[in-house]
């Protein structure tokens, strides 16, 4: 061999490969529970996942996992061949098989596996098993002992067909044919005609950021151009660029939709963490999905996942009544979960409905008051909306038992953070009696942001569009000095929104500090809102954000950093962290 | 190891599974070929076959669409393929399966998992007696 035979550059790609079987098996027997009975076109790709991940597994050194994939393969085998019947009963310890596959993959992973381990989590398993197939209970042997558990008999590895050793049949049709020698070698690397490859998101995001330099080179000829004094070459110029920045902008499409996948992905876990919950709360609830063919920026989807698990988890258990309640109520016995998808507006929009009892606004609000978050004649202002919207005050809660499921450790603050880290917001409509609906807003990806160029003294720094709700200058009648002299707030339309400057915030020096000379930019602030106050502002663009180094993490107020059009690098301002900074600087925890 | 003759005999990988496809041909890399392609099942093999001629067909047996020795017979019916030879690459060690892969015009079976020096001996084994 010209090379030495690694194997272990495969795991990863294992990984993936049987992570994605096992998604496969879950749908299917989550399927299979709704109908009751099976076809033998799903016991044969049962079969053959199975078989899938046994083969792969053994050669990849994963023998527990194999071992455990091979009895299921049996299994399934004798259903295969009708030894077996499918009853409900065998849907069940299919499932359980399933759950055990994946933990005893994650510990093979971790290479926390040994032979004790396995025989603790899966003997009562596997016992289980073998009396359905009225087999001998398995021996305590132990997998590695066994080798590979699929191994050839009696040592064999390979063989040959009579055909070779007899070359009488081939030698004829080598005289007739003097076949592929005479063609040229082909020089095809392995990968081509495969429809598809396997790419690290990690090399995208490197394109990614190659795009993102080209658009940068794009704005300084751009900048150039405007210094240009011959009207006629500028004019020639521009017309040259914008040609480049058609292509610019086509190829950032391109790698956009590389970084996209469906939201397929997102939904497959929610099947089985409500047919869970479901059965741990005695409740019957029906899940649906739509959209789940629209795409999402795939780094998207790591950030997406707790806040949804978080609202089905909330639907699940505060939502869809007890079952004979809903009877009582003359609502259907099942509860119906629907979370959808859609892409508009340059934007995703994933609502979850459910057809629960509804969020109930008089009890919030006499929990907020409770909880000191509500004076009583504020309550007694406040819209449907804006008391709907009290759940996404810090640590609120109107569970006065703590279940299993929702806790109280995460409020619904945390989700809606969450949700304004990816750049998205959380909007919540909700009857009473008839349900909930929650909206998340999402920006199509986290690559590239629309932002608007501010200034303060000598510096720039970018905006969010997302969080801007709308800018002004302000006139001195509208500032009002809050307790000690250096607490400003804006009164706009009889709202009151405390004033940040940011020159204060980040200590630069500037000429503009009357209120009145600078501009006012008023942003979302979880719930509230706050004016941050700039010098001006110029003009509005898109951005590829890039991480900040961890070198400089220690620098607060910044979510990323971009390069901007002359080559100098501009901050990404994060209004979570300002607002953080100004409240301890003022005290206020 | 052994010669390889044919300076660069083109061989078609079939396996459902990426990572199986991925180990037969990065044995085989090691090993100096090249000209590597990979079908994804039987379906998959037979429209790369007849795009494209090949010395040597390696596959696995349970696929989707089409397995293994639904491929070695399409194969074996056709004039033009049924003098390729065909290596069964499979988990399943039964007589019972060695006789169908036989039977449907397998040249040789190597069990999974397999030690690249054994499909190499395969490998080389065949090219050298039908090159």
């Amino acid at each position: 061999m010209i090379a030495p035979f690694n194997m272990s550059r495969f795991i990863d790609l294992f990984i993936d490969e049987s992570r994605e079987t096992l998604e496969k098996i879950e749908k299917l027997l989550l399927a299979l529970e709704q109908n009751i009975a099976i076809t033998s076109e799903e016991i044969n790709d049962l079969f053959r996942y199975l078989h899938t991940l046994k083969g792969n597994s053994s050669s990849i050194g994963f023998l527990y996992f194999s071992k455990l994939a091979h009895e299921l393969e049996n299994f399934l085998d004798a259903m295969r061949h009708e030894a077996l019947l499918y009853t409900p009963q065998i849907g069940e310890n299919l499932i359980e098989g399933y759950e055990l596959l994946n933990e005893i993959l994650t510990l093979e992973i971790a290479k926390e596996i040994n032979e004790e381990l396995f025989q603790s989590k899966c003997s009562p398993y596997l016992i289980i098993l073998r009396t359905y197939l009225n087999a001998p209970p398995p021996t305590q042997q132990s997998v590695i002992l066994e080798k590979a558990p699929v191994h050839a008999r009696e040592g064999e590895t390979f063989g040959f067909f009579k055909k070779v050793l007899k070359p009488e049949i081939a030698s004829p049709l080598l005289v007739i044919e003097p076949k592929t020698k005479a063609e040229p070698p082909t020089k095809e690397p392995h990968l081509v005609g495969n429809a598809s490859i396997r790419v690290n998101l990690e090399k995208i995001d490197n394109l990614m950021n190659g795009i993102g330099e080209l658009v940068i080179a794009m704005s300084m000829l751009e900048q150039y151009a405007d210094n240009l004094t011959d009207q006629k070459i500028k004019n020639g110029f521009n017309e040259r660029i914008g040609f480049l920045q058609h292509t610019i902008r086509d190829l950032q499409d391109s790698v956009m939709s590389t970084r996209m996948v469906p939201m397929e992905q997102v939904y497959s876990k929610f099947p089985k963490l409500i047919r869970d919950i479901a059965k741990t709360l005695h409740k019957e609830i029906l899940f649906k999905t739509s959209g789940s063919d629209v795409e999402i920026d795939k780094a998207m989807i790591e950030g997406l996942s707790d806040p949804l698990m978080h609202i089905i988890r909330n639907a699940c258990d505060h939502g869809i009544e007890p079952s004979d309640q809903r009877v009582q109520l003359g609502k259907p016995i099942e509860g119906t979960i629907t979370i959808e998808a859609m892409q508009a507006n340059e934007q995703i929009i994933i609502s979850i409905h459910d057809d629960g009892k509804g969020i109930d606004t008089q009890r919030i609000v006499e929990k907020a008051i409770a909880m000191n978050i509500l004076t009583k004649d504020k309550a007694l202002t406040l819209s449907h909306k804006e008391k709907i919207n009290l759940i996404f005050e810090p640590g609120f809660t109107t569970t006065t038992d703590i279940t299993d499921l929702s806790g109280r450790g995460v409020g619904m603050d945390v989700v809606r953070s969450n949700i304004n880290r990816l750049g998205g917001s959380i909007q919540i409509d909700s009857t009473l009696g008839e349900g909930s609906l929650f909206r998340l807003l999402l920006p199509l990806t986290l690559a590239i942001v629309d932002v608007l160029t501010v200034v303060i003294g000598n510096s720039h720094f970018f905006l969010p569009l997302s969080v801007i709700i709308e800018s002004l200058q302000p006139q001195t009648s509208m500032i009002q000095s809050m307790g000690n002299k250096n607490n400003e707030i804006l009164i706009l339309r009889e709202e009151a929104i405390p004033i940040i400057r940011l020159h204060t915030i980040f200590n630069i020096e500037t000429p503009v500090k009357s209120l009145s000379e600078g501009m006012l930019i008023i942003v979302r602030y979880g719930t509230s809102k706050v004016a941050l106050f700039i010098d001006i502002f110029l003009n509005q663009q898109q951005v590829v954000i890039k991480p900040i180094d961890k070198n400089f993490k220690a620098i607060k107020g910044f979510s990323g950093a971009s390069i901007r059009g002359d080559g100098s690098i501009g901050l990404i301002l994060d209004v979570v962290a300002i607002t953080a900074i100004y409240k301890h600087s003022k005290g206020i925890v | 190891m052994g010669v390889i003759l044919n300076l660069n005999p083109s061989i078609l990988i079939v396996d459902d599974s990426r990572m199986m496809r991925d180990i037969v041909t990065y044995a085989l890399e090691c090993a100096g070929y090249t000209a590597l392609i990979q079908a994804e099942d039987g379906v998959d093999a037979l429209e790369k076959i007849a795009a494209h001629p090949f010395d040597l067909i390696i596959t696995d047996i349970n696929m989707p669409r089409m397995d293994g020795i639904q491929l070695c017979q399409a194969l074996q019916k056709e004039e033009k393929t049924s003098s390729i030879p065909i290596i069964v690459l499979t988990t399943e060690s039964s007589d019972e399966m060695k006789s169908k892969g036989r039977d449907a015009g397998a040249w040789a079976w190597i069990i999974k998992p397999f030690l690249p020096d054994d499909l190499l001996h395969v490998v080389t084994t065949i090219l050298q007696e039908h090159p």
